[in-house]
């Protein structure tokens, strides 16, 4: 249990579709330990964006508990589950969203800004981030003037900024060229093995997924299989991370 | 979140669609300048009457003797006829208590005037209770011993012809006591002094007389004749300030002298000398915080007393400006807060601008919302960054509004001034400021609150879902 950083307990998620209840999640218990690469995967509809939504706790169960690092979500007040998630996961979208107003940095400074890091500390910091996925020549560029790449490279250091112990990736090449879809597969890889950092990654692509330890498998609702996965990684993947300042 | 960093994506939020933004604010400043300039003007107003009206005698009391009527229905029954045509009242009086009959006239076919005998059940006033009444030293020691009363000036006036440089001016002469009327008067001196104790041949002028009665403006020092006397001009009051100014010169006297020698100048036909040591009326100033309502009832209390009158045969009358000032400023009041109610309701349409705005905005920025709670970001973050946005927006259109409202007013006051021949004054009500600044806020705050609130309570996964 020490190691234990999200646990769900018999999770049910119920939405109400006009007249008929659908049953999106279905007694659900599954742990993510510290340090693990896993995927959730399965068709569409099986339920993995509402799995996604309950492990970053952007939602609550309808039934069952989910624990954050030993705290029951459901029982947190609106500011202390905010302010639990944004130290503690890091969130990268298919879409990047990242706030168009502001520029690269700005978008990094955010989660520091909610956390009420000193200025200096965080500003440093973000920059030491830009730097970490080669974008230190765009920090005053906004979304729109930045290709999927390195918006999707923003959205990474953003994760990074408060330092979480889990990334939480949902289909992040999923607007990605393949080359640029491999960059990013071997920075999470990077910060998995190099960082230590525990990645859960959403995926509907079993060849992405194949990159993962462990692999989780929905299926209306329920997980039909959790195991390790046994394929070696893809030797191909050549793990071009951008230089990086020291 | 630090409030710095609020208020910093506030602002980005605000300068993101300028456009609306600025229309919004549009909303807001036709609302605030109109409060302001209302406001301003109605208290300048305000300022500028009671000024006026205390040129006039401010809070001093008057009293003045005055011959009373008694006609009630009873005592008094004339036939419309027999009044009709008649002078003044007084003058019917006379005529009538003359004839203890009369009768309704009219012109026979024959063209002889007859005269139909009739009776006349009506009583008329006893010709003695027609004298005039006076106010004398009586009066005045009277007065003296009621303890409220600071300061007691007695007023002869008298109507007169003034020569200077060739020309005549007919003038309003106000005999005053010289020894109290300087401390009394509401008036300011522009040149020399005013009257003081043991003064002889010396007058005051107000300063239309000085320097517009006649072709060549009389100066100080000068000599002036009043029925063939000469008089040497000590001193000349100051023109009246604001766009009113002028009305205390116009109604009010424009020459004064001690008391007493007003009834040396005042024997010429048309007038008869006036009587020593009566006077026209009598002003009275109380000490500050005597309570002026009762001491007006003390007032006329003692003098119906030492004056033999009771209510009904009261031979004067206790007047007070302080009441009519009171009324004509409650007047401007109410009639400001009635426009500034109407100019309200177009502020009321700013202040739904911006709600319009806030909901417009939440919408757009729902995304972000959802990215902002996403990465930490508090319920309590979000209200407080739609809150700054509607109150940026608001206080911006409030500070311009200010500016325009206060612009309007001095252009207002320079057209007036012009059109009335009276200096400009610049007018800026603090009060209305502080007024439109803090109302601004509040309507900002208030239309942005129901947005603000909506977009805290989002669900981040909802938030994150909304394209």
């Amino acid at each position: 249990m020490e190691n234990t950083l999200i646990a769900f307990r018999n999770v049910w998620k119920t939405y109400q579709m006009g007249e008929v209840q659908v049953n999106a999640l279905k007694a659900v218990s599954v742990k993510f330990r510290k340090g693990e690469f896993a995927a959730i995967v399965g068709p569409s509809g099986s339920g993995k964006s509402t799995m996604m939504n309950l492990v970053g706790c952007l939602d609550i169960p309808t039934k069952g508990e989910i624990f954050l690092k030993g705290r029951n979500i459901a029982w947190l007040e609106e500011s202390d589950l905010a302010a639990l998630r944004g130290r503690t996961i890091g969130f990268v979208f298919q879409q990047y969203n990242l706030i168009p107003g502001m520029t690269a940095l700005e978008n990094v400074l955010l989660p520091l800004e909610i956390q009420e890091i000193d200025d200096g500390v965080a500003e440093k910091r973000a920059k030491k981030l830009l730097a970490l996925v080669g974008l230190s020549d765009k920090i005053q560029h906004k979304p729109s003037q930045l290709s999927g790449g390195q918006q999707q490279r923003v959205s990474i250091a953003r994760a990074l900024a408060c330092n979480p112990e889990i990334i939480l990736a949902d289909e992040p090449t999923g607007a990605l060229d393949s080359v640029t879809g491999k960059e990013l597969l071997a920075m999470l890889h990077r910060l998995w093995k190099e960082e230590g950092k525990t990645i859960v990654m959403v995926t509907h692509d079993l060849h992405l997924a194949r990159y993962a330890r462990r692999h989780i498998e929905l299926k209306d609702g329920k997980i039909v299989r959790d195991g390790i996965n046994e394929e070696k990684l893809d030797p191909e993947i050549h793990y071009e991370v951008p230089e990086t300042e020291a | 979140m630090k409030t710095g960093k609020i208020l910093r994506i506030a602002l980005s939020m605000v300068k993101s669609n300028k456009l609306r933004s600025w229309l919004t604010i549009i909303g807001v400043i036709i609302g605030i300048a109109s409060v302001m300039a209302i406001v301003t003007t109605g208290e300048y107003f305000e300022k500028e009457v009671t000024e006026t009206l205390e040129g006039f005698g401010g809070d001093t009391i008057t009293i003045v003797a005055s011959t009373p009527f008694q006609i009630t229905d009873e005592e008094f029954m004339v036939e419309d006829s027999v009044v009709e045509g008649s002078g003044d009242l007084e003058e019917g009086l006379e005529e009538n208590s003359e004839n203890s009959e009369v009768g309704s006239g009219m012109i026979t076919e024959a063209g002889e005037y007859e005269v139909e005998a009739k009776t006349s059940t009506a009583d008329y006033l006893e010709p003695e209770s027609a004298e005039e009444a006076e106010l004398t030293k009586m009066d005045v020691f009277t007065l003296r011993r009621i303890p409220a009363i600071e300061y007691i000036n007695v007023n002869v006036e008298h109507g007169t012809e003034l020569q200077f440089g060739g020309e005549n001016v007919w003038v309003w002469i106000k005999g005053v006591d010289p020894a109290v009327w300087p401390r009394i008067i509401k008036k300011d001196l522009e040149q020399g002094r005013m009257l003081k104790a043991g003064d002889r041949n010396v007058v005051v002028l107000s300063n239309e007389l000085a320097k517009e009665g006649f072709q060549k403006e009389i100066r100080l020092n000068q000599m002036i004749m009043l029925n063939g006397r000469s008089y040497r001009v000590v001193g000349i009051l100051a023109e009246g300030g604001g766009l009113l100014g002028g009305l205390t010169g116009l109604f009010g006297s424009s020459l004064y002298m001690p008391y007493q020698e007003i009834y040396s100048l005042s024997s010429d036909e048309d007038s008869p000398e006036r009587e020593r040591d009566t006077y026209s009326s009598i002003e009275v100033k109380l000490y500050k915080g005597a309570d002026y309502n009762s001491s007006i009832q003390e007032i006329e209390n003692k003098l119906r007393l030492s004056r033999r009158v009771n209510e009904n045969t009261q031979d004067f009358y206790v007047n007070s400006n302080k009441e009519a000032i009171e009324n004509v400023r409650k007047l401007i009041n109410g009639l400001t807060a009635f426009l500034a109610f109407i100019a309200g309701i177009s502020l009321l349409v700013g202040s739904t601008g911006i709600a319009n705005t806030m909901f417009t905005s939440v919408l757009e920025k729902t995304k972000e919302i959802g990215i902002m709670k996403a990465i930490g970001a508090r319920n309590r973050d979000i209200m407080l960054i739609f809150l700054c946005n509607s109150a940026m927006i608001s206080l911006v259109g409030g500070i311009i509004g200010i500016l325009l409202g206060t612009a309007a007013v001095q252009a207002v006051l320079f057209f007036l001034s012009i059109k009335m021949n009276a200096p400009f004054e610049f007018a800026l009500s603090l009060k209305a400021t502080f007024i439109a600044t803090f109302v601004s806020i509040i309507v900002g705050l208030i239309a942005g609150l129901v947005p603000a609130k909506n977009a805290s309570e989002l669900k981040p996964v909802d938030a994150l879902r909304y394209e």
